[in-house]
């Protein structure tokens, strides 16, 4: 038996003939073999077993791919996206003209800044969708954040807050949120330290006028 | 894993690649989740926390030293997550306690990282393995009534045992160098 093969019985909790004459000889077996006993211990432990919801990962997946999304649409000035832009824009007008304007926000409202520090305007508009609001933020007017920050909107009403994501400065950036802006109508911009937690800052830097 | 392979999949990670998202998660996530019933004690708080630690991890994927291991970062975030949700409970439970009684750490931290370490390495076994482990130690069956329950010869049981106990002690005997 070699090392390997002595540690694995310590930690399967095996009587192996001889074990405790290679512990007297091997220091690194002997340095370990406390540690494997109690890594034995957790592995009956029931909460080491304990397994979560199987849909879980794809939640998350869908949480990221969501908060992926705003940084992808901003805005592009390379010369083919234009020309692409410029498409779209005249297939828009054609289905606006035929169809009716089916793109036209809910509501918009401007965002002015508070007593913050960081200066900077931004408009928000806002489309009521069947599971919550679906906004675009104009943000090219707001500095870029701090580097060890990021900018988080949220939505405000009697009952607290609700982010509705992160972003960084410099375009428009598309955000969704689960609730309807009637229920929480006031709009707020924050600046957020990277600190792990999800509760906002009190650094209000924007706030919406229409409220 | 490799430091290289640790840096390709953080970067990865950080770009928001769905394939990454699910390598990350089968890696770490029944960790994750672990850590935080335990500290939290109850799963669907469990769960926001897992989903929370990714977020985070996500939002500071691509600000982390590159060599870093992931192991140690995303158990750092998650510890956090699970105490800030922790106290926001006990705020909301209690809403008249001081600061001083918010800052207290919940009891069952103590133990999250050995715990960890042990969920991590019995989650890189292979699944037949991992079954093994999981009816012999946690469900206490011997290799008989093991193989009985497998349907498969107890010679079977016994080699995939042999290997999955000598897998998880060079894994746990690396985990141990790394962080000591």
């Amino acid at each position: 038996m070699n090392c390997t093969d002595w540690r694995a019985a310590i930690l399967e909790g095996r009587e192996v003939p001889g074990l405790e004459a290679h512990l007297a000889r091997c220091v690194e077996c002997r340095r370990l073999a406390g540690d494997l006993r109690t890594f034995s211990t957790y592995l009956a432990d029931a909460a080491l077993w304990e397994e979560p919801p199987p849909d879980l990962c794809d939640r998350i997946v869908c949480m990221l791919d969501d908060r992926s999304q705003p940084r992808l649409r901003r805005r592009s000035r390379s010369r083919l996206a234009a020309w692409v832009v410029g498409a779209a824009a005249a297939v828009a007008l054609f289905a606006v003209w035929v169809l009716g304007d089916a793109s036209e926000p809910d509501w918009q409202t401007t965002m002015v800044p508070t007593e913050s520090t960081i200066t900077g305007t931004a408009t928000v508009a806002g489309w009521n969708t069947e599971v919550g609001t679906r906004v675009v933020l104009d943000a090219t007017l707001l500095p870029s954040a701090p580097g060890d920050h990021t900018y988080e909107l949220w939505f405000a009403g009697e009952d607290g807050v609700v982010s509705a994501g992160t972003f960084r400065a410099g375009g428009d950036v598309e955000l969704t949120v689960g609730v309807a802006r009637r229920d929480y109508p006031t709009i707020l911009v924050t600046l957020e330290p990277l600190d792990g937690d999800p509760a906002p800052s009190d650094l209000v830097v924007l706030r919406s006028t229409d409220a | 894993m490799a430091a290289s392979d640790d840096r390709h999949l953080r970067e990865s990670f950080a770009r928001g690649q769905e394939s990454a998202i699910r390598r990350l998660y089968d890696l770490y996530g029944r960790a994750i989740f672990g850590l935080a019933l335990r500290v939290l004690g109850d799963r669907s708080l469990a769960e926001e926390a897992t989903q929370l630690t990714f977020l985070k991890a996500w939002q500071a994927a691509d600000r982390v030293d590159p060599n870093r291991p992931l192991g140690p970062w995303l158990y750092t975030i998650a510890r956090r997550v699970a105490i800030d949700l922790y106290r926001r409970e006990r705020r909301h439970a209690h809403e008249d306690v001081d600061g001083r009684d918010i800052a207290v750490l919940p009891p069952t931290i103590e133990h999250t990282w050995e715990a960890w370490r042990v969920r991590t390495a019995v989650d890189e076994l292979p699944a037949v393995e991992r079954e093994i482990i999981e009816l012999t130690h946690f469900l206490g069956l011997t290799h008989e009534e093991a193989a009985a329950r497998l349907g498969i010869p107890v010679g079977t049981v016994k080699s995939r045992s042999h290997r999955a106990h000598r897998r998880l002690a060079l894994r746990l005997a690396r985990l141990r160098e790394a962080s000591a």
